[in-house]
């Protein structure tokens, strides 16, 4: 896998605050990286800084190995994005704000300008003017925008907004056929989990402008305990149900501080499993209060717990 | 370059799919056409004219007059018989069907060919002796009904040819030769006539001049006589190569009280011998680079800050184009808008001047003297001259709204502020002027139009351009800096 966005020690500050500290990490050729964060985390100025909207104060951001500070018009010419919401020139028709694209990217032929306007589905109202168009549809001319010169980078900032659930599903099947066949770099923006889940293969998880963590989807997927079902029994008499409950399945169980009972089974077998627990408690004579499901802990709460809770204040 | 030029493609593509520049096209020109029409405005007013029954209406008026007075003190009063002159004067015309532009009824008057201490013009003066100068009157009617030149300008010079003063009977003796050989009429219509008056006139100055050069007195004034000699030099060459009118004296200063601005119309409505009203409308159509300004200012001080206000700028700014190959794409397309919209100017009051003028004085060379010698220009370069002095106005407020746009990515400001400071800035600065404070000699307001500079109209005294060039140049520089600072430095 080749590396096409190569960010090191980037830091910014807006006025007085920092915004960004200290980011680095890389994104590769062929796959969709995920920037995960609170509204307020820094997700946006980190775009701006990669799309060369604003200027870093210390680090480097290479895009396909040109230095954005140094080579700005041969990074920028391997770049696709959007920037917050698609904004075009709402007295051009949709494809002459495409061609508008072209003209300062070069080397464009019309093919390629109709090609992309039937990859985000905008073939019947394209030749209106971009004023009448809705929200999603000029977030689909926004994608258009940003693949039109064959990009090895494509940076989408919240790229779903506005966009109907079809719209949604459309967008997540371009960007990942781009990834996964054309061996574009895609790093997608965005506050929700669920739809990280969905497209992408890896995520950076940005709070308070730090970059806490990079994971694989699959792991953040195992750490919010998707798959596993997890009871609570209480009854008359914890340690002995535990005694009885670790002879029958062969596992140390042990009772919990305020007299209950934990059981983790994985979701195939855990109907059977919990009812060979009752079954169980019951024959060794114990009296049964309560057995309950245990929600299972959501992405939601994985996000909020890596991002140190701070989720719900902006600052 | 060649993606530069797609940028100012882009820029141009956006700027004529805005309704808002189609509108102002059309009011540039609706308001050229319009101004053309007055820039024309004699041979407006004279295409109303209609020379018949012109007398019919003088002649009742006449008629009523002298019947009034006839029946109020008898037919032999002296007014009542100066009434009765009228009628028959107005009569004569009507029978003899004498144009207003016959030489008989428009002898022309001058200052300095002898006229026979005519009154009026010969016809009426032929009348008027009928009734009460016998003896003229025979002389007189003999020269109308035989509409006979020669014997006109035999009366009228008569008395100077027999002057005592050789030199100037000298003069007389020629011009009178002149007007018999070309069979030159005492009239309007025939422009010889007044050249040749402006010839004798200037060689009496120089005679005038010789003579206090030569008797040491005071008075003689080299520039007075270098003056009369190159009219002479002049008149006499535009006599001998029969060109009617010299698109040079269009482009003369009129008066140095006058200021340039003013000076244009002045012109279209005080042509004298010799100018050209195609030439004079053409240099009025140099004012119409105001409107030219208006639409440079509209387009320069909106096309950044409309970027921003519309949030397109993001996505602007994201390709690969340096900021400031995109900002000066957005400079030169507001400049190439002011160059076109000139030609357009150009071009629009050239056809109306054409349709109003005839071809004519298109094609003739402005004549000036230069060492004694007559020099020919092309009219053409010298309004291409005027043309560009005015444009230095509308370029530094065309960057002046474009800075401003670019400082403050607001377009209605830039628009604002630089419409105000276009249309006052050459009054304020003339009051202050009027005011004493000569400091004003350093504001880039009063150094924008440099041929008033060259023609000492600005009321500066010693106002010189290469410093007025030194000024306009830095403020534009400051101004091009002013953007280029707020719009590739800033962030987004």
């Amino acid at each position: 896998m080749e590396e096409i966005l190569k960010i090191e020690h980037l830091t910014k500050s807006l006025g007085a605050k920092e915004i960004l500290h200290d980011i680095s990490f890389e994104t590769y050729s062929g796959e969709v990286f995920g920037f995960l964060g609170p509204n307020g985390a820094g997700k946006t100025t980190l775009i701006k800084v990669v799309v060369g909207l604003l200027t870093l104060d210390h680090g480097r951001i290479t895009i396909a190995g040109n230095d954005l500070a140094k080579q700005f018009e041969g990074a920028l010419s391997n770049l696709g994005a959007i920037v917050e919401n698609p904004e075009f020139y709402r007295y051009l028709s949709g494809y002459d704000n495409l061609v508008q694209y072209a003209n300062m990217r070069g080397g464009i032929p019309k093919e390629r300008i109709d090609e992309v306007v039937r990859m985000v589905g905008l073939e019947n109202r394209i030749k209106e003017k971009v004023g009448r168009y809705s929200l999603g549809m000029r977030q689909r001319l926004g994608v258009a925008q940003a693949i039109l010169h064959h990009p090895r980078l494509l940076v989408l900032d919240e790229p779903t907004n506005g966009l109907d659930p079809a719209g949604i599903k459309d967008l997540r099947d371009v960007l990942k056929d781009l990834a996964h066949k054309e061996g574009v770099a895609v790093m997608v923006s965005s506050h929700l989990m669920s739809e990280m889940e969905m497209m992408c293969d890896r995520v950076g998880v940005i709070a308070n402008g730090t970059l806490i963590s990079v994971h694989p989807i699959a792991e953040l997927v195992s750490a919010a305990g998707i798959g596993r079902e997890e009871f609570v029994i209480t009854l008359d008499d914890a340690k002995k149900g535990a005694e009885v409950l670790s002879e029958a399945f062969g596992i140390e169980i042990l009772p919990t501080e305020d007299g209950a009972i934990d059981l983790v089974f994985p979701k195939e077998e855990a109907l059977a499993s919990i009812a060979k627990a009752n079954e169980t408690l019951v024959r060794a004579g114990l009296s049964l209060y309560t057995v309950s499901k245990k929600e299972n802990k959501r992405l939601e709460d994985v996000f909020i717990e890596l991002t140190g809770g701070e989720g719900q204040q902006i600052g | 370059m060649a993606k530069f030029c797609r940028l100012i493609g882009n820029e141009w593509k956006k700027q004529f799919s805005k309704v808002a520049t189609w509108i102002m096209l059309i009011f540039l020109t609706a308001v050229t056409l319009f101004s053309s029409l007055i820039g024309n405005a004699n041979q407006v007013l004279e295409s109303f004219y209609t020379p018949e029954n012109y007398w019919q209406d003088d002649l009742q008026r006449a008629k009523q007059n002298y019947e009034e007075l006839k029946s109020q003190y008898g037919p032999d009063e002296v007014w009542v018989k100066t009434a009765k002159v009228e009628v028959d004067y107005y009569s004569y015309l009507i029978d003899h069907a004498i144009s207003s532009d016959d030489w008989r009824y428009e002898t022309r008057w001058s200052s300095n060919l002898p006229d026979g201490e005519r009154s009026g013009n010969i016809i009426h003066e032929m009348i008027y002796a009928t009734v009460f100068e016998e003896e003229r009157a025979a002389k007189l009617s003999a020269m109308v009904e035989n509409k006979d030149l020669a014997a006109y300008y035999a009366w009228t010079f008569e008395d100077v040819l027999k002057d005592s003063d050789p030199e100037r009977r000298e003069i007389y003796e020629w011009a009178y030769r002149y007007l018999i050989d070309h069979s030159i009429e005492p009239t309007s219509s025939d422009w010889r006539y007044g050249t040749l008056n402006e010839v004798v006139g200037a060689k009496f100055t120089k005679l005038d001049q010789e003579r206090l050069q030569k008797e040491g007195l005071a008075g003689y004034s080299e520039v007075q006589y270098n003056r009369a000699k190159d009219q002479i030099t002049l008149g006499v060459y535009r006599l001998d190569h029969n060109q009617e009118r010299n698109p040079a004296d269009s482009f003369e200063p009129v008066s140095s009280d006058i200021p340039e601005a003013f000076r244009a119309i002045f012109t279209l409505f005080e042509g004298g011998d010799g100018e050209s009203p195609f030439w004079n409308s053409m240099l009025y159509s140099v004012t119409f680079l105001e409107y030219v300004a208006v639409l440079c200012i509209v387009i320069g001080g909106s096309i950044v800050s409309s970027e921003f206000s519309a949030g397109t700028i993001k996505f602007l700014l994201i390709n690969p184009a340096r900021r400031w190959k995109i900002l000066m794409s957005k400079y030169a397309t507001t400049l190439l808008f002011g160059v076109l919209a000139t030609t357009g100017v150009f071009l629009l009051s050239f056809l109306m001047s054409l349709a109003f003028n005839g071809t004519v004085d298109a094609f003739r060379p402005a004549l000036s003297v230069k060492g004694g010698e007559v020099v020919t220009t092309s009219p053409y370069w010298l309004l291409f001259v005027r043309y560009l002095s005015a444009s230095v106005k509308v370029l530094v407020m065309t960057t002046f709204a474009f800075a401003l746009s670019a400082l403050s990515r607001s377009s209605a400001l830039s628009i604002g502020i630089s419409l105000a400071i276009s249309f006052n800035a050459s009054i304020v600065v003339m009051i202050m002027q009027l005011a004493g404070l000569d400091f004003a000699r350093y504001f880039i307001f009063a150094n924008w139009d440099f041929a008033a500079i060259v023609n000492k109209s600005t009321g500066f005294v010693h106002h010189s351009l290469p410093l007025a060039i030194v000024i306009v140049a830095l403020h534009l520089v400051v101004l091009i800096w002013t953007a280029w600072d707020a719009f590739v430095r800033r962030e987004v």
